[in-house]
């Protein structure tokens, strides 16, 4: 049962040569369910991030506790798998050799690891590819790698900072709809960070909308259209009416971030 | 234009200069003290080359620029590494490694042989000394330049320091490091044959001088020939292995 449980987590950046020191994220303690999709949206610099950074033990909080499965998040774990906004792809590596980086860091056998590779490069999608390397995939192929490359690990619990934010508005649909059947096949619990509602409604059973820095817990909404969702979903009258009550939620928070 | 065109232009632009050349000195325009057809350097040097009279001096040089291009790079490449690990070490050094190549070098170089006598020691040290620096600054660019989300991914899937390092770091640096090992080991063939040039008792450098200073211009010219030649040789096969190392980068 991988659960993720957050309990007051707080973090404030130390003061360096050029900050007096940021607090980032206050007091944040939600609950993600075993299989729960949930979302995290909120104005930019809201500390989402940060708050991703903390559930996947590359970041301490300054006060507060993770845990997941029921164990204190310590650092990085063996059933937590995360993909990155920024493109991560490594370039010197093919996309099978990209796909099975962390396998072969863990000594999985060569057949093991090809095979593996070969079903999670299948179920993203990206059969044929194999042996390209990054620079001559899209953006978007580039994110399924990463994706994959993660999937590989059988994560129970996948971390997505913005997985789709630096692509474009229909290759970011097309993706998110992937990712929706990805996740009913592999069961596993997803916390997704987003600055897009639809996104953030497309997807999930709960969106969780952040207030501007330092981030706190406005408001959790549900998301109660039936699954399996398809891309269906935009324009129906429920998910605008959850869209609304979204963007209400977050105007403010996005104006005053603007302020700043 | 298309390559071949280019490369086209680039021949026949060679080949007039060499038959300028050869013109210049056949028709007599130009005294044989000053310059010999380049097909008399040809032959002189495949004559050199045959009769074994330079291989002595090929060997010299070449072994003391591959010694200070070796302690160039073992020298170079932890120090790069170092300087990327240590901010505080960046922040003391770099005013010094931004003025070490407005220092030439050679100035010490009658130091060292003040120092070190009249042997090798001087020459491979000033080869060093001008290619060492290549490697380090161009190093430590290269690990500057590792994308922070590459590494966050090896700790994400919790690989050791050391496993970052190995596979993470070095080959996303890998380029930047090959182009300083570029630069350092032509840095150390110029130090050593302009060493052996000003003062020394063997090696390529010291044939030229010493052809020069004894009127004999056409081994002068097949020694210079024999040097740009392989000079370039050893710059092609470095330019096609940087060549392949960055054919997969996406912003390459």
């Amino acid at each position: 049962m991988a659960t993720i449980e957050l309990e007051d987590v707080s973090k404030t950046y130390d003061a360096n040569k050029r900050d007096s020191g940021v607090e980032a994220v206050r007091n944040v303690s939600m609950h993600v369910g075993s299989g729960e999709f949930v979302s995290i949206v909120g104005p930019t610099g809201c500390g989402k991030s940060t708050l991703m950074e903390i559930v996947a033990g590359l970041t301490d909080p300054t006060a507060g506790e993770v845990t997941i499965a029921g164990e204190p998040v310590t650092g990085p774990r063996r059933d937590v798998g995360v993909v990155f906004q920024k493109d991560s792809t490594f370039p010197w590596r093919t996309v099978l050799e990209n796909v099975e980086f962390g396998l072969q860091m863990h000594g999985v056998t060569f057949d093991e690891r090809r095979e593996r590779s070969r079903d999670v490069i299948e179920l993203v999608g990206l059969s044929g590819f194999e042996d390209t390397y990054p620079n001559e995939l899209s953006g978007g192929m580039r994110q399924r790698v990463a994706i994959a490359r993660t999937l590989v690990m059988n994560p129970a619990v996948m971390l997505m900072d913005e997985p789709f934010g630096a692509l474009d508005e229909q290759t970011r649909i097309m993706l998110g709809d992937e990712l929706l059947s990805i996740a009913a096949k592999t069961e596993q619990t997803t916390l997704f960070i987003t600055h897009s509602i639809n996104e953030a409604i497309h997807l999930s059973d709960r969106v969780v909308v952040m207030s501007a820095r330092p981030g706190q817990i406005k408001e959790t909404v549900g998301v109660d259209i039936p699954r399996p969702r398809s891309t269906d979903v935009f324009g129906s009258e429920r998910f605008n009416d959850l869209s609304e009550r979204v963007w209400e939620l977050l105007k403010p928070e996005a104006e005053s971030g603007l302020q700043r | 234009m298309n390559t071949r065109h280019v490369h086209a232009a680039q021949g026949l632009g060679l080949a007039a200069f060499v038959s300028s050349l050869e013109y210049l000195a056949r028709s007599g325009a130009v005294g044989r003290i000053t310059l010999v057809p380049p097909s008399e350097m040809g032959t002189t040097l495949v004559n050199l080359l045959v009769s074994g009279e330079i291989t002595g001096d090929i060997w010299q040089t070449f072994s003391v620029v591959l010694g200070a291009f070796s302690l160039a790079v073992l020298v170079g490449i932890p120090a790069g590494w170092a300087l990327w690990q240590s901010a505080e070490l960046k922040e003391i050094l770099d005013p010094f490694i931004i003025t070490y190549y407005a220092i030439p070098v050679f100035v010490f170089y009658p130091l060292l042989l003040v120092v070190f006598g009249f042997n090798r020691l001087p020459i491979l040290l000033i080869a060093f000394a001008m290619g060492v620096v290549a490697v380090v600054i161009n190093t430590a660019n290269g690990f500057e330049a590792v994308d922070q989300v590459y590494l966050d991914v090896g700790r994400a899937v919790r690989l050791s320091r050391y496993q970052r390092f190995r596979h993470i770091a070095l080959p996303a640096a890998l380029p930047y490091v090959f182009t300083g090992l570029k630069l350092g080991f032509i840095y150390s063939l110029i130090g050593v044959i302009a060493s052996e040039f000003i003062l020394a008792g063997s090696g390529l450098g010291y044939l030229v001088s010493n052809y020069y200073t004894t009127f004999n211009t056409a081994k002068m010219y097949a020694v210079m020939l024999f040097v740009v030649i392989v000079s370039v040789a050893i710059n092609q096969t470095l330019l096609r292995i940087e060549g392949r190392l960055y054919q997969h980068r996406v912003n390459a």
